[in-house]
């Protein structure tokens, strides 16, 4: 595979990579080195991949992979510490925003859901794929990912209404 | 708009029930205006899907750069290895031949040192007789 070819294949899916890295890493900049740091193993593999049926579905399960152990290493390389210092600056700018940023609400909201929540959620209703898709990526059954899917849209809207309730009054 | 059909398929959305083109319609029902006031914080979260969808990777990919350098890399590293190795035989080939051609020097003044001492040895026989003749024919005077 060419360089040229290589880009053809890749590039439609690059912001889909870069938005499940962003929701799960969170920071802009973390996600776009992940982003970066993932086409170049891509690239790398690129004898492989090119006989692969989906190499979307294939980079989308890297993308999961590689974040996922990028926030284990985080918390093992004692990380807590900003991390929690994250969620409560969070609260705060939660409360600024949730007037003015409805978006953003949603957007805290999804990034406080469980990690595996996080991603279903991501790919299905903002990346749109479909079941099939959804479980080659993240690995799981149909009904495993149906109800987290369920789960986590049940706990947006719980604290969307929360949240939105609190604003209100 | 027939609510009432929406609030069912909210219903099925929140159980992971619907099909995508299900929750396609839906994110469009909700980017209309005119919601009522008890569904808009399903406007807000389908707004919200939706413009997620726009979030793009800005900086430019770049593929090959570092797998190319690392190629290069090991490409002139080897080179390098090899002219040292070959730098470092001749330096010891010449350092090797200096020290035969030394020996050899070496090896012929010696020799030429023991023929002269074997000449000295003449000489001393010689200033023996020389003295013994100047013994004999000068000392009765």
């Amino acid at each position: 595979m060419t360089q040229k070819e290589f880009l053809l294949n890749v590039l439609p899916f690059k912001d889909k990579v870069y938005r499940l890295a962003k929701r799960l890493l969170v920071s802009t900049d973390e996600a776009e080195d992940a982003t970066q740091e993932l086409f170049m193993k891509l690239w790398n593999k690129k004898e492989e991949i090119s006989s692969l049926r989906s190499i979307e579905a294939y980079a989308m399960t890297m993308t999961k992979n590689f974040c996922l152990d990028r926030l284990k290493s985080k918390q093992a390389s004692n990380l807590t510490l900003v991390h929690s210092n994250y969620i409560s600056n969070d609260i705060s700018l939660d409360k600024k925003l949730e007037i003015e940023n409805s978006v953003q609400i949603v957007r805290k909201l999804m990034d406080k859901l469980p990690e595996q929540q996080r991603i279903i959620i991501q790919l299905r209703d903002i990346e749109e794929y479909d079941y099939d898709e959804i479980c080659e990526i993240v690995e799981m059954n149909q009904t495993a990912v149906r109800v987290a899917l369920s789960r986590a849209r049940k706990t947006i809207r719980e604290q969307l209404l929360k949240t939105h309730a609190y604003g209100l009054g | 708009m027939d609510w009432d059909k929406i609030e069912i398929l909210l219903e099925k959305y929140e159980n992971a029930a619907t099909t995508l083109a299900e929750e396609q319609l839906l994110k469009s029902v909700f980017e209309k205006e005119d919601i009522p006031i008890h569904l808009q914080s399903y406007k807000i979260l389908f707004n919200t899907f939706t413009a997620s969808k726009n979030e793009l990777f800005k900086p430019e990919l770049k593929v090959n750069k570092s797998t190319f350098n690392w190629r290069y890399l090991s490409i002139a590293a080897s080179i390098l290895v090899l002219f040292s190795i070959s730098i470092g035989y001749q330096q010891y080939e010449k350092k090797q031949q200096a020290k035969e051609a030394f020996a050899e020097t070496k090896k012929a003044l010696d020799m030429l040192s023991q023929n002269m001492n074997k000449g000295n040895l003449a000489f001393v026989q010689l200033k023996e007789y020389q003295y013994t003749t100047d013994k004999i024919f000068n000392s009765p005077k």
